[in-house]
């Protein structure tokens, strides 16, 4: 086998992508050439990314693929790259996603196509630095430098409001990691080394940790989102392009999730285990108040958002309940949100290019006119709800139940989780797509095009594969995950 | 001979002084083009030694290898205004001759006070620098705001100037010499300090902290940035923060290293207060120039804080940030000085609106510049802050939370001018 | 945790699957006949397929994810199925509503689930039924209570096959179901999706026998289930909902087995139900069919003799489900009685008085059915009354095969399930309770007893011919007078509305509330929109500060400079 520097070439192909398309002079809004440029790129860098689980030693807890970098002439700072099992699959997610959202842009025109293209491109080749960077800073900075591209994207391709949202996204992230950002430095002057596999390797002092817990936790709960910290998740999705919420949902949320996981779970056990109570609590929250708040709204896309939360919330509750099928549950979950998120996301995206609104109200019987599309949108709610045999029901299980050997009072109480996601997202399926044919509507088909169709066709069957064998995605991460229930202390919560 | 830079610089300041009368109209170009010349040359004279240190003319100054960095990136940044100067469409008043003259002149003064090692020295290089820019900053007298810039430039000047002559006199009084040299060994041997003569270095610092414009003697730097030829501004949000900081760093760490825990609790009240006032004070505004003053107040405070350990550490981070600093600063009065709307320059925050829609590439830079400067990575400004934070991260917490709200402030700020210049 | 994907074939598990399967071939062959006109019909006949397979991997499952996918997936192809007249919007809501409360009872199999993959450490079935002694001690922290984990377990799985066979509490969405069309009913809501309760608790019978709590939980609960359904079904109109109640009643003659450890009768009952039921489903599809798509059985009347054979399979069916001697629902019905007067429960005789009771408002509503439908004065308008013929064959002969079976499947089979063969047969997959069972086969049911059920079918029957030929006015006249029971059994106990104005109503309202005033008015305006408010109010006032006067900054000037001196005078 070559040994083949796979990492770099991923972060650094977009980029180059990146340069043919702005070499191209086309200005029109539908820049053929950059779409190609960006749909080559895109996925070839994809196909590179499957590299990673073909050459993937599963045995194996470390990171694998490491790549080293001086950054300054120090040698306690040094910028690395590498992944292990928590970490690959999410780097797949994204080189997945990404390609999926440049497909679903190839036949659409939009003002700007050539920096829309450019900032999915960006975005890309940080997004996977961030996945598999080694140390904390440049987790950070990568981390922190998603928010530009993702900024623009909302600020600028976004709805009425977009200014609002898009500041508010900003702000609320900033503010978040800001504070990371001290605890990372603090980590490095306490130990002068900011590499994340030494780090697991010390233990600190119980205060200490309680502080960075705090730290990272503000800006991981930021991310993912946790109640209360939420608010800005709805606005970001309303008013964000298609693309965009893909993204957001699909991927940019999952960095919370696995922030928690390869820093709060991993480094600072002993606080996690204090914490544990205070996750659980604003989880439990979280699946129901969102839930709640999801039956009642107008809009599918905060639906959608809401109902992002909800899910999300099941993610911290298998991340802090510590076992391995917590954690299993957790990433299965996160993974299958990324999924059908996106996949709904498209969806919505794809009613939105035909009929320019969002709003419920408007709709009714649409699948008299989208036949085809109406069973895809069906299957894409049901693995919204965790209908067995897709992949939304495995995440929520493995995550109840390890919450349930934890403390059963949660556990409870979110299952009821279950019963509101069916309840909100049927709804919005019935009053969406049943019924008589709204008036607004007439009576031509106008179903899915060829592009929409190889998109949900996959995502489909991406759902149902993940969903009825989830051990293949699980048998990358155990060893990873293993060796981190192992570091982490027996606890009574 | 070290001083040759600044030697050079002062005896081609007159050479050119002289040549003036004999050239013929349009003489301000050539003028120009000559002290352009002659910044490049002296900055090759100062890199050639630029790892030499000797203390010379009896302890009056010194030429170091820190001296010499912060020299040559006045230089640079000398450079780089001269050449926006002879690029960009000036108002009329501007184009004369004497403009570069006095230019060179208070470049002069500025490299001087880098080097000075006496605090008379500093007292003459200091006031040769601010009186060119005096000058300067009234030079369209025509205009009524620059006239009232350089009146209130002047007359804060002056202040600063009584204060430090005040402090140095008390610090004389007490150590008996002027010398940094002298003064050190003096505090070396003190068993107490007297107050008196932390009085005396509380006003040398009022009147740097006026130089640099920290918060609280920041008052005068919105009225004067916003007045003066925004030429100016760009020179003056520059190149007196690099010398003032030299001086600044010189004189404390060197001369007063003793007394750490008194300054230093003192750079510690005006670095928060600058950081807030910064960054709150640039949220309301609508023009451009007095955003940039704000900015620069916010600023200032984040390189103070670097200061305050007095470590070696501390002050290469300042120096790393000062290249930060006037990378992005130039970059973005660039931009203001090239700002036109229907032909006519406009400073307003609310004239960018659309800006993307005309001049994408323009944009583009900018708003990566603004991202800069609000510190958010992968960019420059962030690598600056992060190496100060991580200077200062060991001190009390409260300060950390100013430290960081301002930061956090600060990019919502220059978020803010981002949307604006870009999204609409 | 490691499942596999297994299957699970024994003797139980196996007559399940025929059961499924024979109904469900007969039901798919008259859809065919059914659906004829309908656009969409490959999609339907599609639907029926996807809930046969998740029926059967239900039943076939080794573990308990399996068998919940499969109970899920049954969930889903109802759901489906109900709203398949999707520009229905009554089709719609009840599909809905189908949906949601099965996933409430979905709720509890999940935790049960949880609970036994704690306890028992594994969720393969078997393994945890040998499991069960070891077991039947333990204690497990639920909510900070010590509870008993087998009746925890037995609870929750319980609530979940209440969902799923409609019981008392959560039966609201099986009558609504009846919006889909008649084969779905027949298929999904009488013969096989919701006995899968019935089937689960049979199947995990070890378990249930060491809980006595939650034997009479069950018991309590069908008993209730079966006194409600019964009552309300008299007291309807729609032919479907009639039959869907009805539905409703005899699971709860099941779980009434099954909480008095009768398993092999309950699942008797379970399989001579499905063919009975089936044929009454599909015998009222046939009548509507007929009558152009009418449901109101007080717009029928007087038709036996123009569709003979769809009403002769109704009567075979209905006498079936009343239980007259011979019919298969005879032998079932009667056992279930027959043993909890053996049985040794506490609520042995509320359920058993219940029970005959409830086979007395069977014979009522069954007959009334019957006599309303066929006999007396035909109330359809002329052109519907002219438009009434006879199904065609396709379906008629599935309602013969069904009828067949109503009629001989008690008889040939009631050995098997009761007395001594049946330990024999059972004991290795169920728990067959041996004392009660000899106490059964020795003839230790008093003759009284055994003769009750049929005196209360013979004596309903009179009541409903004397009401409808011979006193007409009396049940006017009782009408008028119990006004408020009729309408209060028509409108099925209030219940819908109790759950409109307890659950749906308050969710809307706190998720409205959630919204309006946490997220946004309190968490935004107080968080994100607040702080910049707080800020940009601060920053205008930073803004005020400069004057533009020369001497005010001069004098903050002199104001910083002895400041820093005080400061440093006084506190440093």
């Amino acid at each position: 086998m070559i040994n083949l520097p796979i990492l770099p070439i991923l972060i650094v192909l977009p980029l180059i992508g990146l340069l043919f398309i702005f070499l191209s002079s086309e200005e029109d809004e539908n820049a053929e050439q950059s779409k190609k440029s960006a749909l080559w790129t895109s996925a070839s860098n994809f196909f590179l990314s499957l590299y990673l689980p073909i050459n993937f030693d599963k045995s194996i807890p470390h990171f694998q693929f490491v790549n080293t970098f001086s950054w300054f002439n120090n040698d306690s700072l040094r910028f690395s790259l590498g992944v292990d099992g928590l970490s690959m699959p999410f780097i797949i997610l994204s080189t997945f996603l990404i390609l999926a959202c440049i497909i679903f842009i190839l036949p659409q025109a939009k003002k700007n196509m050539k920096m829309y293209l450019a900032s999915f491109l960006v975005l890309e080749s940080f997004l996977i630095g961030t996945f598999s960077a080694l140390d904390l800073f440049s987790f950070y900075i990568f981390f922190e430098s998603i928010l530009i591209p993702m900024y623009l994207i909302i600020g600028f391709w976004g709805g009425e409001r977009r200014i609002y949202s898009a500041y508010k996204f900003f702000l609320y992230t900033l503010l978040g990691s800001v504070l990371m950002l001290i605890a990372i430095i603090f980590l490095y002057q306490e130990f002068g080394t900011i590499s994340i596999p030494k780090l697991l390797d010390y233990t600190l002092p119980f205060y200490i940790q309680i502080w960075l817990w705090i730290a990272f936790f503000s800006s991981f709960a930021v991310k993912i989102p946790m109640w209360p910290f939420h608010t800005w998740l709805p606005d970001a999705h309303v008013e964000a392009p298609t693309e965009g919420s893909v993204i957001l949902a699909g991927i940019l949320l999952k960095l919370g999730g696995y922030g928690f996981i390869r820093f709060n779970l991993s480094i600072l056990p002993d606080a996690s285990i204090f914490f544990t109570p205070f996750i659980y609590f604003l989880s439990v929250v979280a699946i129901i108040y969102t839930s709640y708040i999801a039956l009642v709204q107008d809009d599918m896309k905060k639906l959608i958002a809401y109902s992002s939360v909800a899910h999300m919330g099941f993610v911290t509750l298998g991340i802090f309940s510590a076992n391995i099928q917590g954690l299993h549950g957790a990433i299965i979950q996160m993974i299958s949100h990324g999924i059908i998120s996106a996949a709904l996301f498209f969806s919505i995206g794809s009613i939105y290019n035909r009929y320019k609104t969002k709003r419920i109200d408007f709709f009714g019987g649409l699948n008299i006119k989208l036949p085809k599309f109406s069973v895809v949108f069906l299957i894409f709610t049901l693995g919204s709800i965790g209908l067995p045999g897709t992949s939304g029901f495995v995440g929520e299980y493995l995550t109840l139940l390890a919450v349930y050997s934890k403390n059963t009072m949660v556990a409870f109480i979110s299952t009821l989780g279950v019963i509101l996601s069916a309840s909100y997202m049927l709804k919005l399926y019935k009053r969406v797509f049943l019924g008589g044919l709204s008036e607004n509507l007439d009576k031509k088909k106008d179903d899915i095009n060829i592009y929409e169709i190889c998109l949900y066709v996959v995502l489909v069957i991406l759902i149902f594969i993940i969903g009825i064998k989830p051990g293949f995605i699980l048998s990358y991460t155990t060893a990873s995950l293993e060796r981190i229930i192992q570091l982490y202390p027996i606890s009574i919560f | 001979m070290f001083v040759i830079p600044e030697i050079f610089l002062a005896v081609c300041a007159i050479v050119i002084l002289f040549i003036t009368p004999f050239l013929k109209k349009n003489s301000y170009l050539t003028i120009s083009y000559l002290s352009l010349v002659v910044i490049f040359l002296s900055q090759f004279l100062i890199l050639k030694d630029i790892f030499y240190s000797e203390v010379i003319f009896n302890g009056f100054f010194v030429v170091d290898s820190f001296g010499s960095f912060l020299k040559s990136l006045i230089l640079i940044g000398a450079g780089l205004i001269f050449y926006f100067y002879l690029t960009v469409n000036n108002p009329k008043s501007l184009k004369r001759p004497e403009f570069a003259i006095i230019l060179l002149i208070s470049i002069v003064g500025m490299l001087l006070m880098i080097s000075s090692n006496d605090l008379l020295s500093l007292f003459m290089s200091m006031e040769l620098q601010s009186l060119s820019l005096y000058i300067l900053v009234s030079f369209s007298r025509d205009d009524f705001t620059s006239s009232e810039a350089g009146v209130k430039y002047f007359i804060i000047g002056s202040l600063s100037t009584c204060i430090f002559l005040f402090g140095t006199s008390l610090v004389y009084g007490l150590v008996g010499s002027t010398s940094f040299n002298e003064i050190s060994v003096f505090m070396s041997d003190l068993y107490s300090t007297p107050t008196m003569l932390i009085v005396g270095l509380i006003f040398i610092l009022v009147s740097l902290s006026l130089k640099i414009s920290a918060a609280p003697f920041h008052m005068w730097t919105p009225d004067v940035y916003q007045g003066a030829p925004s030429i100016i501004t760009t020179l003056l949000s520059t190149l007196p923060k690099i010398a003032a900081f030299g001086v600044l760093i010189r004189l404390l760490v060197y001369p007063f290293g003793e007394i750490i825990v008194d300054w230093g609790k003192i750079l510690i009240i005006l670095s928060i207060s600058s950081m807030l006032i910064g960054s709150l004070g640039a949220l309301r505004q609508t023009d451009l120039k007095r955003l940039m003053a704000y900015s620069t107040i916010n600023h200032i405070g984040f390189i103070l804080m670097g200061l305050i350990p007095g470590s070696e550490d501390g002050i290469t981070s300042i120096c790393i940030y000062l290249i930060f600093y006037i990378t992005m600063n130039l970059g973005i009065f660039l931009f203001i000085l090239n700002m036109q709307r229907d032909q006519v320059s406009v400073t307003s925050i609310k004239d960018l609106s659309g800006l993307y829609r005309s001049q994408p590439l323009t944009a583009g830079c900018v708003s990566i510049i603004l991202f800069s400067m609000a510190g958010i990575p992968p960019m420059a400004g962030f690598i600056g802050k992060l190496i100060i934070l991580n200077i200062v991260i060991d001190n009390n917490l409260f300060f950390l939370a100013v430290n960081f709200s301002s930061y956090f402030s600060n990019c919502c700020v220059l978020l803010h001018q981002t949307n604006k210049i870009y999204i609409f | 945790m490691n499942v596999d994907w297994s299957l699970n074939l024994n003797l139980l598990t196996v007559t399940m699957i025929i059961m499924v399967n024979f109904v469900s071939t007969i039901i798919h062959v008259y859809s065919v006949g059914y659906m004829s006109k309908d656009p969409r019909r490959i999609i339907f006949m599609g639907y029926l397929g996807l809930f046969t397979f998740f029926m059967l991997f239900l039943v076939s499952s080794s573990n308990l994810i399996q068998l919940f996918v499969g109970w899920e997936g049954v969930g889903l192809t109802s759901y489906l199925l109900i709203g398949f007249w999707s520009h229905k919007d009554e089709a719609n809501k009840a599909s809905l509503k189908a949906f949601v409360a099965n996933r409430v009872g979905d709720f509890g199999l999940l935790i049960s689930l949880f609970t036994i993959f704690i306890v028992f450490g594994t969720i393969n079935i078997n393994e945890i039924l040998l499991l069960v002694n070891s077991h039947s001690q333990s204690y497990f922290n639920f909510f900070g209570f010590q509870i008993h984990s087998i009746t925890l377990i037995v609870v929750t799985m319980f609530v979940g096959c209440m969902g799923k066979s409609a019981q008392f509490g959560l039966h609201v969405w099986l009558p609504d179901a009846m919006e889909g069309p008649t084969p779905v009913s027949a298929l999904i809501h009488a013969a096989t999706m919701v006995t899968a309760g019935v089937f689960l608790l049979i199947l995990m019978s070890p378990l249930i026998e060491t809980s006595k709590f939650s034997q009479n939980l069950i018991l309590f609960i069908g008993t209730i289930t079966c006194l409600f359904a019964s009552c309300v079904a008299v007291f309807q109109n729609d032919i479907k909902r009639i039959i869907a109640y009805s539905t409703c009643s005899q699971l709860g003659y099941m779980f009434m087995a099954v909480g008095v450890s009768a398993y092999s009768v309950a699942y008797f009952h379970l399989l001579s139900h499905a063919f009975f039921k089936a044929l009454l489903f599909l015998g009222a599809g046939s009548v509507i069919h007929s009558m152009s798509d009418e449901q109101d059985i007080k717009k029928m009347g007087g038709i036996y003799n123009r569709i003979p054979l769809t009403y002769t399979s109704m009567l075979i069916g209905s006498l079936a489900l009343m239980g007259l001697p011979f019919f298969s629902g005879y032998f079932s019905k009667d056992l279930i009685l027959e043993f909890i007067y053996l049985s040794d429960s506490d609520f042995k005789i509320f359920a058993f008085v219940t029970g005959i009771f409830g086979v007395f408002l069977t014979a009522l509503y069954s007959s009334r059915l019957l006599i309303t439908v066929f006999h007396g004065e035909n109330n359809s308008d002329e052109k519907v009354y002219a438009h009434i013929h006879e199904s065609p064959m396709i379906m008629v002969i599935p309602l013969i095969i069904l009828a067949f079976f109503s009629i001989f499947f008690g008889m040939i089979f009631h050995n098997f399930f009761a007395g001594s063969l049946s330990e024999s047969i059972w004991s290795k997959f169920m728990f067959i309770d041996s004392e009660t069972n000899q106490a059964y086969s020795y003839g230790n049911v008093p003759k009284l007893i055994k003769k009750l059920p049929l005196i209360m079918i013979l004596f309903s029957i009179i009541i409903v011919f004397l009401f409808y030929f011979k006193f007409p006015k009396v049940k006017q006249i009782a009408n008028e007078k119990l006004n408020f029971i009729v309408k209060f059994f028509y409108n099925k106990c209030y219940i819908d509305e109790l759950y409109e104005i307890i659950i749906i109503k308050p969710s809307k309202y706190l998720g409205r509330g959630f919204w309006k005033s946490i997220d946004i008015d309190l968490i935004d305006n107080l968080g994100p929109n607040g702080i910049s408010r707080f800020v940009s109010s601060l920053g205008s006032k930073v803004s005020n500060l400069q004057s533009g006067y020369l001497y005010h900054y001069v004098l903050s000037v002199v104001i910083g400079l002895t400041l820093f001196i005080s400061i440093y005078i006084y506190i440093f």
